[in-house]
């Protein structure tokens, strides 16, 4: 009994160490690491989508609250005068949650850009959709999205054996533009 | 004299009389007439790129035998015939290093690490071929349209396989099987050369150097499968005969899949060998991002031998009787 | 003197991938490049040292029947921890090792040393063999991904090492270079401690 004891009181020590340590370096780096994938996958997929804006994009970040959710904004500008703004959604995968990131034209109300951000897609099927062929198929295309039953809105042709992909794409695609009247108004 | 350590692999064994040089001396006088077409084909190139390879096999043969303290075989031709057979499936205008880096694999990865000749799993000319296939930088000079563009032969310098892969079947029609079977069609320097490795597999056969059932069953194998896709979808797929008189599938019939260290020994297993080997090509000129499938079709079936050498006669078993 | 020794044994005489054929996953699959081979390395010299000292410091308090529970409940907060330090400060190599630095948990190499050494020993020379070991490891990988990197990108570090003209033999950085070339260093190594 007393061996019991000692299994049990070591163990639940070890783990409530391990736990307490881990817990209080992750609030550490929590900030460093949001930053850091702000940099390393954000910055570029939103340099990408805001092609031709003349400010910081990544500077200028702002957040803004929308039905009780943060979300946050980059705003490209010309001429010091907002004419897009990317954000982030999520959807559903294969593999698990995958973001997407969309540009939107703040005066024609058209998509400006697509990429993929964080995604755990099988590689080499699902994979498929962070590449350009399928991701470029986005660009330009109304923000009145229509769906006739395939996995993508008319206009994008799907990744043929990655439909779950393709169909999380579309999914974030649909919230994101969802978003989109709310989003506008708040950035004018 | 020296005492030698011989590894004998389980019964039964097939022997014929024959040595080992005379045999390697076999392969390279069968593939003579391919050869020839090749250089008159090609001109120079193709003889620079047969006498490197062949030259690069028997060096690092020599070197890596020196290296590990064993006696040096090149004189067998063993190594002569692996670069050779490298060689005609490589297009004229392969550069050297290419050539130096695939017989290196060959010789000294595929063969010698694994004991040298008759201890291979895989014919090692086709994991020299293998390896710089794979070799995603290089692709260009191993693509037949990209690396023919400059030689004048007088016929269409197009890949009959990349077309068929590119536009699908219904784009063949301008390949006429005459020409293809002449040997009038692009692809390597002696493989394209079909009627003429289809005599010189032939002579070997009559010389009893390659068991007739792996050439035999690996064309019907090729058959009887493009012959089932074609059936079932004739604009997509080609029909049997454009499949067996394109790419590597003659050279690979009587020359890739026959190497002795890498072939079953009992009949049914040659059968099965020989079917899988034929069968397999169709299957990755299908659904492959390879044009052609002949080599890694052999390779995996290399694979397989030692399973395939479990099937056996049960009457040809000899009994074990006691002499006493 | 004997607590030198401790850490020099990990580099030659138990030398992780090439000598006793430990670690051989994580070899494979991030030295197709010198750098990853680094970041893997130092992770796994930080988590083998931390966790052979705080294994070897309890080694007599945690009961025999559930050591292997303990260990990898330490095993694993550290290498959390080094995802962790990752995400936060070298983001770029935290992506190309993407899910190998969270299976540092299972490499045989750290468990291994702390069931066959930690729990045997003091807390020194536990430190010592942690440090001996994940820096023979470190080389290891580091040299194989040189190799890699030199003949299938032509660089070294992200430096170019080559020729102009140099077409790269990409063969060396997809998994059957990884294999070929572990196989001809393995042998390499053997050929040389033979003659010794």
């Amino acid at each position: 009994m007393k061996q019991v004891i000692q299994m049990a009181v070591v163990l639940t020590l070890i783990c409530t160490i391990c736990g307490a340590a881990l817990s209080g370096i992750r609030s550490i780096t929590a900030e460093r690491i949001v930053y850091q994938r702000l940099i390393n996958v954000q910055g570029p997929n939103v340099e990408d989508v805001l092609k031709g804006s003349e400010n910081d994009l990544i500077a200028e970040r702002e957040s803004v609250e929308i039905d009780g959710e943060e979300i946050l904004l980059f705003v490209g500008k010309k001429n010091d005068r907002p004419w897009a703004v990317a954000y982030e959604t999520s959807a559903a995968g294969f593999g698990g949650e995958l973001t997407i990131m969309v540009g939107y034209d703040l005066e024609k109300d058209k998509l400006t850009g697509l990429k993929i951000g964080t995604n755990s897609e099988t590689a080499g099927v699902g994979s498929r959709v962070t590449q350009d062929p399928f991701t470029k198929q986005f660009k330009g295309l109304d923000i009145d999205l229509k769906f006739t039953g395939g996995p993508c809105p008319v206009g994008v042709d799907a990744i043929s054996g990655a439909t779950v992909s393709s169909m999380a794409v579309s999914e974030a695609l649909k919230k994101s533009v969802a978003l989109y009247p709310k989003i506008k108004e708040a950035v004018l | 004299m020296k005492a030698l350590d011989l590894i004998v692999s389980p019964s039964p064994h097939i022997h014929s009389g024959a040595k080992m040089t005379g045999i390697s001396y076999h392969i390279l006088i069968a593939l003579l007439p391919a050869v020839i077409v090749g250089i008159s084909t090609y001109g120079l190139d193709a003889l620079r790129v047969i006498c490197s390879s062949i030259a690069c096999a028997m060096v690092f043969e020599a070197l890596i035998q020196k290296l590990f303290k064993k006696p040096i075989t090149i004189s067998d031709g063993s190594a002569a015939v692996t670069g050779l057979i490298l060689a005609l499936i490589l297009p004229a205008s392969v550069p050297f290093y290419i050539v130096a880096v695939a017989n290196f694999a060959g010789i000294v990865i595929g063969k010698q690490c694994f004991g040298g000749l008759g201890a291979n799993p895989l014919n090692p000319a086709l994991v020299g071929w293998a390896v710089i296939r794979i070799t995603k930088a290089w692709a260009g000079y191993l693509d037949f349209d990209l690396a023919l563009v400059n030689y004048d032969t007088g016929f269409l310098m197009q890949y009959p396989l990349a077309v068929l892969k590119a536009q699908g079947a219904s784009a063949l029609s301008h390949f006429d099987m005459i020409d293809l079977f002449l040997g009038k069609q692009t692809g390597g320097i002696g493989a394209a050369a079909i009627v003429w490795i289809l005599i010189g597999g032939l002579y070997l056969v009559v010389r009893g150097v390659i068991r007739w059932e792996i050439p035999l069953f690996f064309l019907l194998g090729t058959a009887a499968l493009s012959g089932i896709f074609w059936l079932t979808d004739q604009a997509a797929y080609a029909g049997p005969m454009f499949h067996i008189l394109t790419g590597n599938v003659m050279i690979g019939a009587f020359f890739l899949s026959t190497d002795s260290g890498s072939s079953p020994v009992n009949r049914w297993g040659l059968v099965v060998y020989g079917l899988g080997c034929g069968a397999m090509t169709i299957f990755l000129r299908a659904w492959s991002d390879y044009s052609d499938g002949v080599v890694f079709a052999c390779l995996l079936m290399n694979l397989f031998v030692p399973l395939m050498d479990k099937i056996k006669d049960k009457q040809k078993v000899p009994e074990v009787r006691s002499l006493g | 003197m004997g607590l030198m020794r401790e850490f020099t044994k990990g580099l030659w005489k138990d030398l992780a991938p090439f000598r006793v054929v430990l670690g051989l996953c994580p070899i494979l699959a991030v030295t197709k490049e010198a750098e990853t081979g680094l970041g893997m390395g130092i992770g796994v010299i930080f988590v083998l040292t931390c966790s052979n000292v705080i294994i070897s410091s309890i080694r007599n308090i945690i009961p025999r029947q559930v050591r292997i529970a303990g260990f990898i409940v330490i095993i694993a907060s550290f290498v959390t921890m080094v995802e962790l330090f990752s995400q936060a400060y070298f983001y770029p190599i935290y992506q190309k090792l993407g899910i190998f630095i969270p299976l540092i948990v299972v490499n045989c190499i750290i468990l291994g040393r702390a069931e066959a050494f930690a729990s045997r020993n003091g807390v020194i020379a536990s430190a010592l063999d942690g440090l001996g070991i994940g820096l023979g490891y470190t080389m290891s990988l580091v040299l194989l991904g040189s190799i890699r990197e030199i003949l299938g990108a032509g660089t070294i570090f992200g430096v170019d090492m080559m020729w102009a003209s140099f077409r790269p033999f990409t063969f060396m950085a997809e998994a059957p270079g990884a294999f070929v070339s572990l196989g001809l260093l393995l042998g390499i190594m053997n050929a040389v401690s033979r003659k010794s």
